[in-house]
């Protein structure tokens, strides 16, 4: 398989990571603040 | 002390040097000696497009005294939009915050579309959408997990981009004059358009400097802004006014007129002209480094504005939220990557960077009107200032007749974006006024601490 390809399907699985690394993050927060009983952030 | 506590909850981290602030406003602005000038030698000729370097160099350094001064009194993220609530009110920092937001997320978005299509010139087999993608979700996380971390990393490759220019500069051998590579005079064609052709060169002489401004919304993260803030933005300009002068010698002596007006990569095709496989190598990596510094810094820029709006209650207050552990406006970051994407995704470079550019001249004189207002409210001592911008009023007029010149000179090629940026901003105004004008707290706009100014 052509390396250049192989480079390419590396990158779009290294962007899933990415933003499932912020998705999770994210979402992690929003229910803890849900859970704590809003924003209590602002 | 609940005040307190509410303030120190709703402030981003204070972590960030000089060092960082200048890799904040290096790294946005230089992948503009990597691309884009060089259409000023197209419409000015050689000696136009050196000229319009320098008369922008002009611009940018009444911009950065005006705007040093006034940020180093206000210690806030927001930059430019962060003065206009204390000096202009509610609906000019709407319009100013949001201009900055357009500003970085469309110049954001042309960084990473780039950064494709560079990979893509390597082999036909490679597609630039992944690297789009992966650029602007990978800086994205950077900027969520913190400014720190972001902007040390702006510093490394900043650096890079920069050693790699000098890398070229010395390949030539421009000291020997037996030897050296570089041949001005049969390379460059003078001013064939006349004066005129300078007026159409300065819209591209900004592709120097387009960015540098964007130090000031980093005012609220400098562990002391007062210095931090001059000595990076200070030490930046004369970095960039540096290599604006080397990138304009290095190219006009190794690449003919004709071409270099039309190229994509100048720099890049300069390298190719040494014939040495080491620099060329040195100057792609040097071109993708500063396109990716350039979005790194733009995404930090756009959400720091986006966040001081939400913050101050001209935007929803959802924005406003700062992330309970790494202490950056997270929700801010994340809703801007959609729209930086969506932007990338049309494909438009010409169209992106000229409504990012016309954002930023608009920002502009404002700034100017901005420190006339500023030195008649609080004048002499009446308020602490970490730099004293000297020759007042002289630098604000310089930036306010440079500014509209520019505008004259684009106005001749992109006359229908100019129109409809103008048409756009107005829209947002009257949505502002109409819907949001009612919900802003006059409380959370202006702190209470903020001196009054004299005669209040």
């Amino acid at each position: 398989m052509n390396i250049f390809r192989i480079m390419n399907a590396a990158a779009w699985v290294l962007s899933a990571f990415f933003t499932a690394l912020i998705l999770v993050d994210f979402v992690k927060v929003e229910y803890s603040r849900i859970k704590k009983g809003g924003e209590n952030n602002e | 002390m609940s005040e307190v506590r509410d303030k120190k909850e709703h402030s981003l981290s204070k972590v960030l040097g000089p060092a960082h602030i200048w890799a904040l406003g290096v790294g946005i602005v230089l992948v503009g000696e990597f691309m884009g000038w060089n259409f000023a030698v197209a419409k000015g000729g050689s000696l136009g497009a050196v000229i319009a370097c320098w008369i922008i160099g002009l611009l940018y350094v009444t911009l950065i005294m005006i705007n040093t001064e006034m940020g180093s009194v206000i210690p806030e993220a927001g930059g430019q939009y962060a003065m206009a609530k204390y000096f202009l009110g509610p609906v000019a920092a709407f319009n100013i915050g949001l201009m900055l937001v357009f500003e970085y997320a469309m110049l954001e978005a042309a960084d990473a579309l780039v950064v494709g299509e560079i990979l893509k010139s390597v082999h036909p087999d490679i597609q630039a959408l992944p690297y789009i993608v992966l650029s602007l979700v990978f800086l994205t996380y950077l900027n969520y997990r913190g400014a720190y971390a972001t902007l040390t990393l702006n510093i490394v490759i900043t650096g890079i981009a920069f050693i790699t220019i000098l890398i070229l500069l010395f390949s030539t051998r421009f000291y020997s004059e037996g030897s050296s590579l570089l041949r001005l005079r049969e390379m460059t064609n003078g001013l064939p358009y006349g004066w005129i052709g300078i007026l159409g060169a300065l819209q591209f002489g900004i592709w120097f400097y387009l960015g540098i401004e964007g130090t000031a919304l980093a005012a609220e993260e400098c562990r002391s802004t007062g210095r931090s803030l001059p000595l990076g933005a200070v030490i930046g300009l004369i970095t960039l006014l540096i290599g604006a002068s080397l990138t304009w010698y290095v190219c006009s002596g190794m690449v003919d007129a004709e071409i270099l007006g039309k190229s994509v990569y100048p720099l890049f095709d300069a390298a190719l002209a040494t014939g040495l496989p080491f620099v060329i190598a040195a100057l792609f990596a040097g071109t993708v480094f500063a396109c990716l510094a350039s979005a790194n810094g733009c995404i930090n820029d756009a959400s720091r504005a986006w966040f001081s709006m939400s913050r101050d209650t001209l935007l929803p207050s959802q924005f406003g939220a700062l992330h309970p552990r790494y202490k950056t406006p997270y929700r801010a970051i994340v809703f801007l990557l959609p729209i930086s994407m969506a932007f990338g995704f049309t494909g438009m470079l010409d169209q992106v960077v000229t409504f990012s550019i016309f954002s930023a001249l608009i920002v502009y004189l404002f700034t100017a009107v901005m420190m006339f207002k500023f030195r008649r409210m609080y004048p002499g001592n009446s308020i602490k200032r970490g730099y004293i911008s000297p020759f007042h009023p002289v630098p604000s007029v310089i930036l306010i007749v440079l500014t509209l010149a520019t505008v004259v000179g684009m106005y001749f090629g992109y006359w229908i974006n100019i129109i409809g940026a103008l048409l756009f901003y107005s829209i947002a105004s009257v949505w502002f006024i109409r819907h949001r004008y009612k919900s802003v707290d006059f409380r959370k706009f202006i702190g209470s601490d903020w001196p009054r100014p004299k005669g209040y």
